[in-house]
Parts: structure tokens; C-alpha cells; sequence
């Protein structure tokens, strides 16, 4: 009589313990152990970067600073939906200037993710708040459709668990990156980029219009806030040499330097103006060309997912840091343009090679942006010393040989020098740009953590 | 025997150069066809640019003394003109740029084809009268 219970016991305790071994077995299926983010290809991420480029060139609004600002935030959100995937990694929150811990998600660390899905999810929804209203239907349409062949991809032989909760991750990173973009001082600044109203002073050493458009761009980007505040604080430039007329000033010299290199450019440095000047209709201004240029060297590096984020997440501060401390310059001095000048002093027929963008002269916005892009890139691809042997073949799409470079400061003092050979700014502009750039990289580079010897 | 070996082995060798550099030369002529465009597009846009600058600045300057009718007339046609140019150059963009990242991902891998294909593509430019 004992034996049938006992039997019967054997037999339920038996099938409850297959019950729960396959159930195991069944969860580490569906429930595979999260995967390093150096073990994705950053070229979908890198793609997106891309398609960046295009939206920003064709999308109503965005200038120079505001293009900037939309990389900026982009790349953050990129980096904070994959940092959990990067050993010694911390997120930026707590970090950049305005960034609370408590602003962003977390994840739950004994569940499995994907971070290139949700780097993916982040990425194309940042794209899509940054550029909000404004994106072209056509260009909305190509990011829809880029996000979901990305999804597809990425989601071959992944559970619809971690499917789903990695894109809901990534989802809930770019809302709360969007959140922190609302309150920079820069929000929607594409729908008033020139910032009216705003009274231009009328001192003799002050902008005047140098074309049709009689208002400078964004004379109020100065006030934005950028990710690092010392950015701000400790790297404003100089002031500028005194206005004079003097023919034997400082001053007048600068700009008699402007008119000789424009009088007697050689060929290679018209070619050089006009490679750098970001095209007139065509380019996605030279943060989108410097961004072209990193997006390149990604590529060339065959980066994992790791390196992609890290790198854009660099480039991305350090350009919108540039651009908010390179225009608080401009709009402070509002200083005359060499074209104005030297119309008025030296020669009245004086053309520039090309077109003068419409905002004061000092410092120079390419020589800022470079400046900070070569630290970076020196950082990311070099032992310190900027020696790297590269074609920037960025702008054959715009009809221009590819260019070579030996070195990543040589390529920034091309380009610094280019809106010099371009009789669009004096030389000052330039070094005190490049100083302010180099300056604002090195702050991304060394007052932020990063994790170490990613690939 | 060991001649035999050693004479087919370069055979091959001899044959698969042969086939990399005929690859090479057509990618670059095919890819040339694109860039002679890009390149002409490009001194489009940038002589437009200069005809609306001038015209502006003429205007800007010395409105008394200038046919204004005229010149508005005028910058109204070279905006249209701009605004096509940037469709076409746009265009183009897209297309030189899927063309250059196939070639990259999948047949210039490392850094001496791609200087080879750079300096090819430069030399056929410049033999095609492009530059």
C-alpha cells in the first residue's frame, strides 16, 4: 500500500524536476547573456551618420550652429544606449553640464539586451526629434526605412524579448536626451535661426552685411549651454587686435594680408578654399564634412559598435561645444569682415574667392570646429602625435579630388588656413579659432571619463 | 619538376595581377564617368554662386546707379537655376557616394588599392579634360 504513493511521488518529483530543466534550458534560449558592444559592427550606426549628412543639407532652417547642435545630441543618445555594453564605461549623466543620473533610464542589468538594436532605435529617433518638423517627407521616408532594414538585420536570431526591450531602451534614451535638448537655449532654433530681434551695434570696427542677408545668423547661440561648461569659461578667445584704419596698424595689417593671399593665391590654394568652404547649396557644413571625415576613419578602422559610439559621442560634444563658444566670440566683438574693409580702406573692387557667410568675423567657425575634430581624432587614431596617413574622400561626392593628409594637425591648419586663401578671414581669426577648437577637444578628451583601449 | 612548379605558379600570379588591374582600371573608369559629372556640377554651382554675389552685392551697394528691375530679374533666374543645380548636385552626391562605399567595402580593402584608385581616378580625370 506505502509503495504506490511512494511510486507515484518518484514519478511527479522526477517530471517537476524535467519541468524546471527545461524550462532553464528553454529561458537560456530566449534569454541569451547580453553581448559586448565591441561585439557589433558600428557600420549601422555609421551609416545613420551618413544619412545625417543629407538630412542636414536638405532640411529648411539649419545652419551652421543648429547643425552642430543636432549632431550633438545624436551622438549622446547613440552613446548612452550602448555604454552598458562597454566595460568600464560610465554614462555621461552626471557629466555633462545639466545631466542628472536620475534623467535617464536604466536597464536592468540580469536581463539581456541588444545594444546595437537599441543603439539603432536611439540613433534614428534622435535623427527624428532634432530635426522634428522641418525633415523633408522624402528624407523622413529614408530614415523610417533605414531604421527598419537596420531592425531586420539586427534582429536574426535575436528573441522578441530582447527585441523589444532593447528598442523600448533605446527609445527611452533618446526621450530623455530630447528632455535635456529642450532646455539648452538652442531648442527648435531652426525655425528662427537668425534670432530677430536683435540690434546690430554701429561702431566702424562692427559687422556690416556682406550680401543679401542683412541680419547675422544666431547672434544669441553664445547663451546656449554647452555639455561642458568649461568649454565656455576657460577657452574664450583673445580679444582681437584694435580696429584701425591706420595703414601702419596691426589691424590694417591683418587685412592687407587678407588682400595680397587673395591677389596672389596660387591654383592648389584656390582649390584648397573652395574644398574647405562646404560648397555653396551642396555640403552639410563643415561639421557634417568633419563628421564625413570621422565617419571615414570608422570605416577604414573596421570599428565595433564600441569604438562607433565613443567616437561620434566625442565628436558630437566637441562640436556643438565649438560652435556655442566660437559664436559667444563673434557676437561679442562682432568684428567688421575682411571684405567689408578692405573695400572701404584699400580697395573698393575687392573680391573675395568665395562667398563670406553672413555672421562677424572673429574667430573663424571651420578653424573652431577643426581644431576640436583634430583632437579627437588624434585621441581616437593616434599615439598622441596626429601622425596618420589618410585620404578624406569625403568630398568626391561634391566633385573634389580626395585629399591626402599625413597628419591630423596638418589637415586642421589646411582648412584653418582655407577661409584665409578664401579672403573671408583674417589671420587671427583663424589661429585664435584653431586655439579655442584644440582647447575645447582636449576638455572632451581628458574632463570626461571614457573606457579605455575600446576597438 | 621544380621549374614546372615554379613556372605555373608565376603563370597564375601573371594572370590574377592581370585580372586585379584590369578590375581596378574599370572600377576607376566607371567611377570616373560619375565624377567628370560631380566635377562639372560643382563649377556650375560655384560660378552661380558667384553670379548671385556679385549681383547682390551691386545691389547692396549701389542701388541708385544700378538697374534694380534688371538685376532682380536676374538674381531671380540664377536662384532658380540654383535651386535645380542643388537637386541635380544632390542626386549626384547620393549616387557617387553608395557607388564609393561599395567599391570601399568590397574591393578596396586596404590602404595601397586606395591610393592606387585615388591616383587613377585623378589621372583619368585630368587625361579626360574633367579638371
Amino acid at each position: 500500500m506505502k509503495t504506490v504513493p511512494n511510486q507515484l511521488f518518484r514519478i511527479v518529483a522526477v517530471s517537476l524536476l524535467i519541468t524546471i530543466a527545461a524550462c532553464k534550458k528553454h529561458d537560456s534560449v530566449i534569454e541569451p547573456a547580453t553581448k559586448a558592444a565591441n561585439s557589433y559592427s558600428g557600420e549601422k550606426i555609421q551609416n545613420l551618420f551618413s544619412l545625417l549628412c543629407l538630412i542636414s543639407k536638405t532640411t529648411p532652417g539649419f545652419f551652421p550652429p543648429q547643425v552642430a547642435r543636432a549632431y550633438g545630441y545624436i551622438g549622446i543618445a547613440d552613446y548612452e544606449a550602448v555604454y552598458n555594453g562597454i566595460p568600464g564605461a560610465q554614462s555621461l549623466a552626471g557629466q555633462l553640464n545639466g545631466l542628472s543620473v536620475t534623467d535617464m533610464p536604466v536597464v536592468n542589468k540580469t536581463i539581456a539586451y541588444n545594444w546595437s538594436i537599441a543603439a539603432n532605435a536611439a540613433t534614428t529617433e534622435m535623427i527624428r526629434r532634432m530635426f522634428e518638423i522641418n525633415i523633408t517627407t522624402g528624407n523622413a521616408h529614408t530614415l523610417d526605412s533605414m531604421e527598419q532594414a537596420n531592425l531586420s538585420d539586427l534582429s536574426i536570431g535575436v528573441s522578441q524579448d530582447v527585441i523589444d526591450r532593447s528598442v523600448k531602451f533605446g527609445k527611452e534614451v533618446t526621450a530623455a536626451i530630447y528632455k535635456y535638448s529642450t532646455t539648452d537655449n538652442g531648442h527648435q532654433s531652426f525655425l528662427d535661426p537668425f534670432q530677430l530681434p536683435y540690434t546690430l551695434p554701429s561702431d566702424l570696427s562692427c559687422w556690416v552685411p556682406t550680401g543679401a542677408v542683412t541680419t547675422p545668423i544666431s547672434p544669441k547661440w553664445g547663451a546656449n549651454r554647452p555639455f561642458i561648461q568649461a568649454n565656455i569659461s576657460n577657452a574664450q578667445p583673445v580679444a582681437p587686435l584694435t580696429y584701425s584704419k591706420d595703414s601702419s596698424s596691426d589691424f590694417y595689417h591683418q587685412a592687407l594680408a587678407v588682400y595680397n593671399q587673395v591677389k596672389n593665391n596660387t591654383p592648389d590654394q584656390v582649390t584648397i578654399a573652395k574644398y574647405w568652404a562646404d560648397d555653396p547649396f551642396n555640403t552639410c557644413t563643415p561639421t557634417g564634412h568633419t563628421f564625413n571625415i570621422m565617419t571615414q576613419l570608422l570605416k577604414e578602422n573596421n570599428a565595433t559598435l564600441e569604438k562607433t559610439a565613443v567616437a561620434y559621442a566625442k565628436l558630437c560634444i566637441a562640436e556643438n561645444d565649438a560652435f556655442i563658444d566660437c559664436w559667444k566670440g563673434k557676437y561679442q566683438y562682432v568684428l567688421i569682415r575682411p571684405v567689408s574693409y578692405i573695400k572701404r580702406y584699400i580697395d573698393s573692387s575687392f573680391t573675395t574667392v568665395i562667398g563670406t557667410p553672413p555672421f562677424p568675423a572673429y574667430t573663424s567657425g571651420h578653424s573652431c570646429e577643426i581644431g576640436a575634430g583634430a583632437e579627437i581624432f588624434i585621441d581616437l587614431f593616434t599615439d598622441g602625435s596626429g601622425n596618420y596617413n589618410f585620404e578624406d574622400d569625403s568630398q568626391l561626392q561634391y566633385g573634389f579630388a580626395a585629399r591626402t593628409y599625413t597628419n591630423f594637425n596638418e589637415m586642421a591648419e589646411e582648412c584653418a588656413n582655407s577661409r584665409f586663401y578664401g579672403g573671408i578671414h583674417y589671420p587671427m581669426d583663424n589661429t585664435s579659432g584653431l586655439v579655442i577648437g584644440r582647447t575645447i577637444g582636449n576638455n572632451v578628451n581628458h574632463l570626461l571619463i571614457w573606457p579605455k583601449n575600446i576597438k | 619538376m621544380k621549374g614546372t612548379k615554379f613556372f605555373i605558379s608565376g603563370f597564375i600570379f601573371f594572370l590574377l595581377s592581370c585580372g586585379a588591374k584590369q578590375d581596378m582600371e574599370d572600377w576607376v573608369s566607371q567611377f570616373a564617368d560619375l565624377e567628370c559629372k560631380a566635377v562639372q556640377l560643382r563649377e556650375s554651382r560655384f560660378a552661380v554662386a558667384d553670379k548671385i554675389r556679385f549681383a547682390e552685392d551691386t545691389l547692396m551697394h549701389a542701388p541708385a546707379n544700378t538697374d534694380s528691375v534688371r538685376l532682380r530679374i536676374t538674381l531671380q533666374v540664377l536662384n532658380n537655376e540654383k535651386r535645380s543645380l542643388t537637386e541635380m548636385s544632390n542626386h549626384m552626391a547620393d549616387t557617387i557616394r553608395m557607388r564609393l562605399d561599395y567599391l570601399m567595402n568590397h574591393h578596396l580593402k586596404n590602404d595601397t588599392d586606395k591610393k592606387r584608385f585615388h591616383q587613377l581616378l585623378a589621372d583619368t580625370l585630368k587625361k579626360r579634360g574633367c579638371f
